[in-house]
């Protein structure tokens, strides 16, 4: 049995989660703790685990990793005290909200000899895969420019307080993109010049990114909060055209969709057909943690893909283009 | 009257998965047995029976079968536990009844016959019988189909359908209305299946076909159906499309609609530089990526069914039924009136307990 725990129900994500541990023989979402008791208890109560009152509670419950799905600025102590604890850590996106702090905790993975994953879910996208077979293929040959779009909703509360989220629609949408292109180009960003703009609130809504990749690459992102919360059919969007010497190639990752047009919720609601990434990610995270297997995204991809937002905001700050500071690492191992 | 989801059927694996034989060596017959391949646990493919010997023995040789021209020798082996037929319709009924006297579960290609009378005494053979006879209608495990399935109940009492089924003539057997029935069977079959299965009996049908070559006048048709429950249902079927593969299904009910578009949901499209000129032949067969593809699900749900000795998922009267439809349609396209489809034979079972 591999015993999995939740740490903080902050991030909506976790109920994904949860549902993804309940479907997986051999599995068990043992317990969930937050720092917001009224908050953890209900969550316990509707993911069916036991709640934790203290990170050590649930330490105590003899788990084998633990789901981080606390705010942003909170993964690194929170990371950090359960992979000493000995678990093994898949933390939600972005890792942190300063590249020191994801540094320091692929540091404390590494001297803890413990495995620890960013939920990057994009990569078990199966359309994903796909293009990056094609790539590997060598079907699009060298590729001379990419366009990435993960416009979202708005998603209020603690995501758009600066304070725990360390960032608007920049923050939260551009780690993703950024990710996918890393890991199908095969490449590493070298610089960023990124606008924003914020409607409401402290924090950015909208951004748009422009990426030169280290062999030559130009790519965008649309990182923008900018899809309407009440009237449009699904939550946002991943998209990528790859303009390449030998062809293009377009995907939308969430285009396996029916639509329902629903006289009850008074619009159209996309309903997804597309294999489930949140349930392939919780797979992988379990493999790992029962070593079969290395993951498929680690620590230094969630580190990566923070330095390229410290990268946009300093851009978005100076209004030049600003170099990516990617920190020395050994090999992976 | 709402369609139940198929349970995920998820049998302990056998000590051996069951040893599967594949009438046929043409490009379904390639497919079932791709989708065996991807089913290790429950099945794997022992021997391919063709006529076209090259075939045959190049499909065995890539799954580490044997093949074989004697059929006789395939039904005799007690080794062998299943078959799949993936032959021309006006074969099936010969060989469903062949494989069953042999003692052997069957997965049968859609459509299960050319004519209602065909498929009822496949039906009666079936129903004589402790062994599932499946009817290989793919579409119900279609991923779009399955999120419709799963909404129908939003979109209130349904009450008129669309759906279409365009490609390009993919010529041999399949236009020759002697071997294949035409596009009313070999095609559209799929969505008379779905309609049947989503809203019931159909009691009434009238059809008009189109062809740019006389010598095939059924190359694409439309069809109205009239199903028992009240809802209507359109069909389009063309083979005189070029441009390619296209299914589109909309559902209307009293409060919603539901539809699926495809290639519109194809979530890769890549456009090469230099234009591949290589026509392809045969079938055409839609691909959207998924993990497990439509008839890898499809051979799951026969072999578990066979494993468990659960019921056929698909029954050999829902194929009557598809049949009788598509039956309906020619004849309304013959007389250029509306046609009744043929009433099912009555269960050898339901006759036995009448008498009793």
């Amino acid at each position: 049995m591999t015993r999995i725990g939740i740490y903080s129900s902050a991030h909506l994500h976790a109920g994904a989660y949860a549902a993804a541990l309940r479907a997986l023989p051999g599995v068990e979402l043992t317990g969930v703790y937050d720092p917001e008791a009224k908050r953890g208890k209900a969550a316990a109560k509707s993911l069916g685990a036991r709640y934790a009152a203290s990170p050590e509670q649930l330490f105590d419950l003899g788990l084998d990793g633990v789901i981080i799905c606390s705010e942003n600025v909170r993964h690194r102590g929170d990371a950090e005290r359960a992979l000493d604890a000995g678990l093994g850590v898949l933390c939600e996106k972005p890792l942190a909200t300063k590249p020191a702090d994801a540094l320091a905790m692929v540091r404390a993975a590494a001297r803890a000899r413990r495995p620890l994953m960013t939920a990057f879910p994009c990569r078990y996208s199966t359309p994903l895969r796909e293009a990056r077979r094609l790539m590997r293929e060598g079907a699009l040959g060298a590729v001379l420019a990419a366009q990435g779009t993960n416009r979202g909703t708005n998603p209020g509360g603690w995501f758009v307080d600066p304070e725990l989220s360390g960032g608007g629609a920049v923050m939260d949408h551009t780690v993703h993109v950024v990710d996918v292109l890393r890991w199908i180009l095969e490449d590493e960003v070298a610089s960023v010049y990124a606008e924003a703009t914020g409607a409401s609130g402290e924090v950015e809504d909208h951004g748009l990114l422009l990426f030169r990749f280290e062999q030559g690459t130009g790519a965008s992102l649309d990182c923008s909060w900018s899809r309407p919360g009440q009237s449009f059919p699904t939550w946002g969007d991943v998209t990528l055209s790859l303009i390449g010497e030998q062809g293009n190639l377009h995907i939308d990752a969430f285009r396996q969709h029916a639509m329902l047009y629903s006289e009850r919720a008074k619009k159209g609601i996309q309903v997804d057909f597309a294999d489930d990434i949140n349930a392939g990610l919780i797979a992988d995270f379990v493999a790992v943690l029962r070593e079969e297997k290395i993951p498929e995204v680690d620590g230094i991809d969630g580190l990566r893909a923070v330095e390229v937002v410290d990268a946009a905001y300093r851009s978005i700050a100076s209004a030049r283009a600003a170099t990516v500071r990617r920190a020395a690492l050994g090999s992976r191992s | 009257m709402t369609p139940e989801l198929p349970e995920p059927i998820a049998p302990a694996p056998p000590a051996s998965p069951l040893a599967v034989a594949i009438l046929g060596s043409g490009r379904m017959a390639e497919v079932h047995a791709a989708a065996l391949a991807a089913n290790p646990r429950f099945g794997r493919l022992v021997a391919v029976h063709g006529r076209n010997a090259p075939a045959a023995k190049k499909l065995a040789k890539a799954h580490g079968a044997r093949a074989t021209s004697e059929l006789a020798e395939v039904l005799a082996d007690p080794l062998v536990q299943a078959v799949v037929i993936a032959t021309p319709t006006l074969t099936h009924r010969s060989l469903v009844q062949s494989a069953l006297d042999a003692g052997k579960h069957v997965l049968v290609e859609k459509p299960l016959a050319l004519s209602s009378a065909e498929a009822g005494e496949i039906v009666r053979a079936a129903e004589a019988q402790e062994r599932v006879v499946m009817v290989a209608h793919c579409v119900r495990w279609f991923h779009e189909v399955q999120a419709l399935l799963g909404k129908l109940e939003q979109i209130g009492r349904p009450r008129v359908a669309r759906a279409s089924r365009v490609a390009g003539n993919p010529g041999g057997w399949y236009i020759d209305a002697q071997q294949s029935g035409g596009i009313c069977f070999d095609l559209m079959v799929h969505d008379f299946d779905l309609l049947l299965w989503w809203f019931g009996a159909v009691e009434r049908v009238h059809a008009l076909a189109a062809s740019r070559d006389a010598k095939y006048p059924e190359m694409y048709a439309q069809v109205v159906l009239r199903h028992t429950s009240g809802v209507l249902s359109y069909v389009e079927g063309s083979w005189l499309h070029p441009d390619g593969f296209a299914t589109r299904v909309e559902l209307a009910g009293a409060e919603g609609l539901l539809r699926f578009e495809m290639p519109e949901t194809k979530p890769l499209r890549f456009v090469p530089l230099a234009e591949k000129k290589a026509k392809k032949q045969g079938a055409e067969i839609p691909e959207s990526p998924f993990r497990r593809s439509p008839y890898e699900l499809q051979m799951e749900a026969f072999l578990a069914a066979a494993i468990c000795g659960a019921p056929a998922p698909v029954s050999a009267r829902a194929g009557f039924e598809a049949v009788a439809v598509a039956e309906a349609a020619r004849a309304s396209i013959a007389s250029g009136q509306p046609c009744r489809p043929a009433a099912m034979p009555s269960s050898p079972r339901a006759r036995k307990g009448a008498r009793s």
